[in-house]
């Protein structure tokens, strides 16, 4: 027998396929307008300074307050390598701010306890990857600029890479 | 006298209240069903459902709570300016400027908490008297749903007065939100399906990258619009389901004296050949051909009383101990509020509210998704679960021990760990996250815990399997009959979470007794 597609057919079918359409795009469209456009948040690169002002084997500590960096030069006693670096000041664990002790060499983070040594690696507590590498590079008149921001970072799972954190963009060498 | 009558007589007053005094077995129920306000109450009520010691009012007090909190935030809100450079201050003057304005924002604070407590414990009491089985399965679900309203509530709350507590405590649940596996842009495999810090799920629920203006408001509109209206959505359904699942659930014990009673005056009435008086006089709707619609599927017997005055009234006197304990209480005790928020430091150590130091303890543990995303969500499903999964339907109104001695065990334990869980964080728990006993002193330096390890793969990988594969197969053959009573699908279900819940206390013993860091690792995720 020949099946007849009645009028009941038609109106069930746009019908339902009316309303789902209705609502899933009233649900993805409201999710759109959700999803912020503009932010309006701190400038992504600064002039740290000249390269004199960050001496060897030092982590300076003068850019936290304002842009949550730090500015680490290589050398003794810190470490035995060369160049300039800056790492984001963000617990990789759950976005705290951890303090720089300059007993033990360590950066500490207060929130769950996690540790990373003047390199930014995990040592010890809960952090899952090495504290991020924020860009770094020489302007032409001589001074460090550092961009800063967790914009940088990009994708949190690249900015882990051993490579990238020692390429030309993430650290300086002078 | 005469005056009050002729009040209550005139048309004016006939207009707004239709009936006469309640002193009337026909005022009294005219009272509850003509009243816009009162009409969510059945005419009567059980006795035993009245009892004290047996629900403690615990339900009651959570919506009191629930309707104190909403006044007073009404009230703050037309002092408080959702912007960061001015939220602060005006919770300071709202401390130390406006009238009364310290005891209702101590109150808001307060009640919040006492929300929280009394929520948890009412689900306590539901659990042990077996109050969510056949037919409240629904409403136990819509009452899981208000507990994590309540606790998003209070959450959204947490950021508005801008000061170092709020602040971090947000950021912290912004990196767990980060952390969902697939949606956050620090979960597993996320990147995979294009998600970075620009676009996933933290990125829409703070509106931006960092913990800003954009967060705020976000959070004040959901904090003062969207998770109320949800409540008080869910709340009506919640009691909406109590009258149409049979109403309060009954204390068994009173049942069965009930029915031996009936059954000796049956014996009586029919020696002297006259009908029994039937057992429920008094019907809910007219039209309906049986009792109640739900009730009547058993015959119980009942012993019911009028609402008005019985449980009016002591309604009444409980919303009168809430308000006033709140009250003394917000006079006493104010509420936390530390400096203002400052991105730049973190205090150490930074605890989360009370409610949810259970779960920043787990962090120490496990990585963000698993303690922050995967385990809360397991606790949800796992108490949703309950209701369906539950092998003596009849076993309602009490304990039953004897019959539940496994659902009541796992519910203590883990409601018990939770608890404690929460104690340990709130006391045991100093700066660096490290273990500092309540009566030592913070000052003294303890450097953090030595270098970790990760199980080898093949150790890890057969620790797990092992774990699971035994876990599940192991109680099928020791304990028979707790399988066929459930069947092969009730059972997987509560094996898994009951072995998820085990792996919570493996992983914490491998942590402090081996130094394990992770049992196993991927490239996606490590355990």
């Amino acid at each position: 027998m020949k099946k007849l597609i009645t009028r009941r057919d038609v109106l069930t079918w746009t019908t339902s396929w009316g309303l789902t359409v209705f609502v899933g795009g009233g649900v993805v469209n409201i999710g759109r307008f959700m999803v912020p456009k503009v932010l309006y948040e701190p400038s992504e690169t600064i002039i740290a300074g000249f390269p004199e002002d960050f001496p060897e084997g030092t982590v300076d500590t003068r850019l936290i307050k304002d842009y949550k960096v730090w500015v680490i030069h290589h050398g003794e006693p810190i470490t035995k390598k060369k160049g300039i670096y800056s790492l984001i000041a963000v617990c990789t664990h759950l976005g705290c701010t951890p303090r720089w002790n300059q007993e033990e060499l360590l950066f500490q983070c207060g929130c769950h306890g996690s540790v990373f040594d003047v390199e930014g690696n995990n040592i010890s507590g809960p952090a899952p990857s090495p504290l991020w590498r924020a860009p770094i590079r020489m302007t032409p008149d001589g001074r460090i600029e550092v961009g800063v921001g967790i914009l940088n970072v990009g994708r949190p799972q690249q900015a882990q890479l051993m490579p990238k954190r020692e390429d030309k963009q993430h650290l300086l060498k002078l | 006298m005469k005056l009050l009558n002729k009040l209550i007589d005139s048309q004016v007053f006939r207009s707004i209240i239709r009936h006469g005094w309640p002193n009337t077995a026909l005022n009294r129920s005219l009272i509850i069903t003509s009243n816009f306000f009162l009409h969510v109450l059945p005419v009567k009520v059980d006795k035993s459902a009245l009892r004290l010691g047996y629900h403690f009012y615990l339900g009651v007090i959570s919506f009191f709570m629930f309707i104190i909190v909403s006044l007073t935030g009404v009230l703050l809100m037309f002092y408080y300016i959702p912007a960061t450079d001015r939220a602060y201050e005006n919770m300071k003057d709202i401390i130390f400027i406006v009238p009364w304005g310290r005891v209702v924002r101590n109150m808001h604070r307060w009640a919040a908490h006492g929300m929280v407590l009394a929520v948890m414990f009412h689900m306590l009491r539901v659990f042990l008297t077996g109050s969510y089985k056949p037919p409240r399965e629904f409403n136990w679900v819509v009452g899981i749903g208000l507990l994590v309203i309540t606790l998003l509530l209070s959450f959204t709350g947490y950021l508005l007065p801008w000061d170092q507590l709020s602040f971090w405590a947000i950021s912290v649940g912004g990196n767990m939100a980060k952390a969902t596996p697939f949606i956050g842009a620090s979960g597993p495999f996320s990147e995979m399906l294009g998600f970075d810090i620009t676009n996933d799920i933290s990125f829409v629920l703070t509106g931006g990258t960092v913990i800003g203006q954009n967060t705020l408001i976000r959070f004040y509109v959901l904090h003062c619009v969207v998770l109320p209206l949800i409540a008080c959505g869910l709340i009506g359904l919640h009691f909406f389901r109590i009258r149409k699942d049979g109403g309060l659930s009954i204390p068994h014990k009173d049942l069965e004296e009930r029915r031996k009673n009936e059954s000796g005056k049956i014996k009586e009435a029919s020696a002297a050949a006259i009908q029994p008086e039937p057992v429920k006089t008094y019907h809910l709707m007219a039209l309906m051909n049986d009792k109640t619609p739900v009730v009547a599927t058993e015959d119980k017997p009942y012993d019911e009383i009028f609402t008005w005055p019985h449980l009016v009234v002591r309604l009444v006197l409980c919303f009168l101990v809430v308000f006033t304990a709140l009250f003394v209480i917000s006079f006493i005790a104010d509420g936390p509020l530390e400096t203002v928020a400052n991105p730049s430091v973190t205090p150490n150590p930074a605890k989360a509210a009370w409610y949810f130091l259970g779960l920043q303890e787990l962090l120490v543990y496990f990585d963000p998704w698993l303690a922050g995303v995967v385990l809360p969500s397991l606790i949800i499903s796992g108490l949703v679960l309950i209701c369906y999964v539950d092998a003596h339907q009849d076993a309602q109104g009490g304990l039953h021990f004897s019959k539940r001695a496994f659902s009541v065990i796992f519910f203590l334990v883990g409601f018990i760990a939770w608890f404690a869980l929460i104690i340990f964080g709130e006391f045991f728990r100093g700066p660096g996250w490290q273990l500092y006993f309540p009566w030592e002193s913070w000052d003294i330096h303890k450097s953090p815990s030595g270098a970790l390890h990760n199980l080898s793969s093949l150790a890890g990988w057969s620790l797990i399997i092992g774990y699971f594969v035994g876990g599940m197969v192991l109680p099928k053959l020791l304990w028979k009959s707790f399988y066929n009573r459930r069947g092969a699908v009730k059972y997987s279900l509560i094996m898994f979470h009951v072995l998820m819940f085990g792996m919570i206390f493996l992983k914490i013993i491998l942590r402090l007794y081996f130094d394990v860091r992770y049992i196993i690792t991927t490239p996606w995720f490590n355990i």
